[in-house]
């Protein structure tokens, strides 16, 4: 095995196995669980509304109520009950979403206004107009043509792809996790470089590997602990929302979903490698906030220059964004979700953001063997370079 | 064999390394000798290659050591520092295998080297569970793991107790026997004096003095004699049984110094004569005396133009 596989493995290894790395873990999935079950709970089967039918008169809205659900994106069920005090008990306990009685009063707990009561406005005036047609002696095929008319014949000129609010979708989410990641582990991997330096095993180290390996085999190795970290924490986020029903899953295509994973691995690695610069420049840990909060900050716009530029990706910030390297990462897959871009043009960003990420890591790595051996307060840049022999 | 040649090193314009050569010679033991901030240190970086140098080279066995030379090396730094919370083993098998060793070869080497420096039980502990004296013990076996063909040790005996140094020269002495050459720094001069086979002492970034260790005690001196003779008047004084000897001179109470031509022998002969001798040896300066003597000329010198301005 050669040193650098040696040291990502050794990266791998030591975190997995950190107590304090495990723990953390825990907590973090726990939370995440604990959050959706309180979102389950709080949501309480929002997709579902039910309405109380008491009184004779208000038979007649349970088969209409019913099919106007369709329209609300909604199930609507009816259910009926004996008397009035049974359909404000009902109400009251949160069983019954609202409740139309004698067919003359509509009873809701809170608000009067909302898609519910407005469909159930809208079946009263259809069993009215129904009532006035029928005592007006209108045969009944032709009432069934008056009141269910055949649907209008729809014709989009611009017609949007069937899945494009999934793809949307899809491109938000990718953009915040890619995000996230960044400022969550960012810090992981430059404190991670600045061990060796910080524990002094650095000279022992270096008698046997060179500082590019060496880099290398951390930024890696910390890199594929964060990723495996933030993957299982999606995937229990995915799994115990649809467990509990809080979501539903968008149905992705499997080339989509490749391009999004492929372009946040790159992303990922490109601000490891940045983030790796931060930790070559320090020896102690402590110095490390003041030099990694630039880095932030670029973080931040490029997050925000990606996220205002989703609904318009033929504009020429989204446009450049997505060549522009430390923001392609999120403004590439962004564009490519939403509008139309050229593979030549993913493909061309792709490789931009490989090269810079290995330049990164050279430069990084060139910065470390600089002042790798300089135990002391933080150095500049350049003198950092002008170091290295 | 070990050879610095001419080696210059500077950092901004502080000069560290002002054309020091070293040689350390295969299955002997160098000991390293200097005043701090001689240039110990960044020698023993630059053969390791951790350091560069400005000009000059390092060669081994007569050519320029590469990276898959130096893996081979074995280098204790005086910055001690090991990965603390890897535990014991898994850090000696890890830095083994970053020189090169098979994975079930570093494993052995590993367990070899717990038990011959007495860690065997503390294998498992993370390496901040242990005493210093003990993570002294594993940064020695983290110089060791992989069987160096060189061994450059950095203040090794520095922070150990009486035992610790009883243990770690009896393992250095092993790696000498081996055949492997070992160059050593300290400060600790009787230690040097005691283990070393070769000495090179080290001055402002240049050697001042290297050989072997009795040599150069006894190296551009006249020889010096002690004698103790009970009886005699003269001993003291320098005035009575010596008179005459060619080429001896009391210079010391006890101390006679001989010229090259000057025969102890006939020393002996007159002391006997004057009364009972009862010590009779050939004295050498300890390493220490030496030491002083190469390294301090300017710091006396200095003092003597403070003593005469103080004079009034």
């Amino acid at each position: 095995m050669s040193p650098r596989w040696l040291v990502v493995r050794r990266e791998i290894v030591e975190r997995a196995r950190s107590r304090a790395m495990q723990i953390a873990m825990a907590v973090q999935l726990a939370l995440i669980v604990i959050v959706l079950v309180i979102a389950a709970i709080a949501g309480g089967g929002g997709d579902t509304r039910t309405v109380g039918l008491a009184g004779a008169g208000s038979q007649a809205y349970a088969q209409p109520l019913r099919a106007a659900g369709s329209s609300l994106d909604e199930t609507v069920r009816t259910r009926e009950l004996p008397d009035r005090a049974a359909a404000l008990r009902g109400v009251r306990d949160g069983s019954l979403d609202a409740a139309v009685i004698d067919g003359r009063e509509v009873v809701v707990k809170e608000e009067t206004t909302g898609p519910l009561t407005a469909a159930i406005q809208s079946v009263r005036r259809q069993l009215a107009l129904r009532d006035a047609l029928e005592r007006a002696g209108v045969p009944p095929s032709q009432l069934r043509q008056a009141l269910d008319p055949p649907s209008l014949r729809m014709r989009a000129l611009d017609p949007e792809p069937a899945d494009a609010d999934t793809r949307h979708g899809l491109a938000m989410v990718a953009v915040i996790l890619l995000y996230v990641a960044i400022l969550t582990y960012g810090m992981a991997v430059a404190s991670g470089v600045v061990e060796e330096k910080a524990s002094r095993v650095i000279e022992v180290v270096l008698s046997a590997v060179r500082p590019r390996d060496l880099l290398f085999g951390k930024v890696v190795g910390i890199g594929v602990v964060a990723i495996a970290q933030f993957a299982a924490t999606i995937a229990v986020g995915l799994a115990a929302a649809v467990a509990l029903d809080v979501t539903d899953l968008p149905s992705v295509t499997g080339g989509a979903a490749l391009l999004v994973v492929a372009w946040f691995v790159a992303g990922f690695l490109l601000y490891a490698a940045l983030y790796s610069i931060a930790g070559a420049l320090v020896s102690r840990s402590e110095d490390l906030q003041s030099v990694a909060g630039p880095l932030n900050v670029i973080t931040v716009v490029a997050y925000l220059i990606t996220f205002f530029g989703i609904d318009d990706p033929d504009s020429t910030v989204s446009v450049v964004a997505s060549f522009v390297p430390l923001s392609a990462p999120m403004a590439m897959p962004a564009r490519w979700l939403v509008g139309d871009v050229p593979a030549w043009e993913v493909a061309l960003s792709f490789a931009l953001t490989l090269a810079t990420a290995f330049a990164f890591v050279r430069l990084s790595a060139a910065i470390y063997a600089g002042t790798a051996l300089r135990l002391g307060p933080r150095i500049s840049l350049r003198r950092a370079l002008a170091a290295r022999g | 064999m070990l050879q610095c040649r001419d080696l210059h090193l500077r950092y901004g314009s502080v000069v560290a390394l002002d054309g020091l050569s070293l040689d350390v010679a295969k299955g002997r033991m160098t000991g390293f000798v200097g005043p701090n901030g001689a240039g110990k240190t960044s020698t023993m970086r630059i053969v390791l290659g951790v350091l560069g140098a400005d000009a000059g080279e390092v060669s081994w066995n007569g050519v320029p050591p590469d990276a898959a030379t130096r893996r081979r090396f074995g280098y204790m730094p005086e910055e001690r520092g090991l990965y603390p919370k890897m535990r014991v083993r898994d850090q000696l098998v890890f830095l083994a295998r970053l020189h090169g060793i098979e994975a079930a070869a570093a494993r052995a080497a590993s367990d070899e080297l717990l038990e011959r420096l007495g860690l065997t039980d503390r294998a498992g502990d993370a390496v901040e569970a242990l005493s210093l004296g003990n993570q002294q013990r594993v940064q020695l076996a983290a110089a060791l793991v992989h069987r160096p063909d060189l061994l450059v040790l950095d203040e090794p005996f520095s922070g150990l107790d009486p035992i610790g140094v009883d243990v770690l020269s009896a393992v250095l002495r092993e790696e000498v026997e081996r055949g492997v050459p070992v160059l050593f720094s300290s400060h600790q001069l009787e230690l040097v004096e005691r283990l070393c086979d070769d000495v090179a002492i080290v001055k402002d970034g240049r050697i001042v003095a290297a050989g072997e260790v009795e040599e150069l005690r006894r190296r551009g001196r006249r020889r010096l004699l002690r004698v103790v003779v009970e009886g005699a008047a003269g001993a003291h004084d320098g005035s009575g049984w010596l008179d005459g000897v060619v080429g001896a001179e009391q210079v010391g109470r006890e101390l006679v110094a001989l010229a090259d031509d000057a025969d102890p022998q006939l020393v002996l002969d007159r002391a006997r004569a004057a009364g009972d001798v009862t010590h009779f040896s050939f004295v050498l300066p300890s390493l220490s005396e030496l030491f002083r003597e190469v390294v301090a000329p300017v710091d006396e010198a200095a003092g003597e133009a403070r003593r005469e301005a103080v004079a009034p």
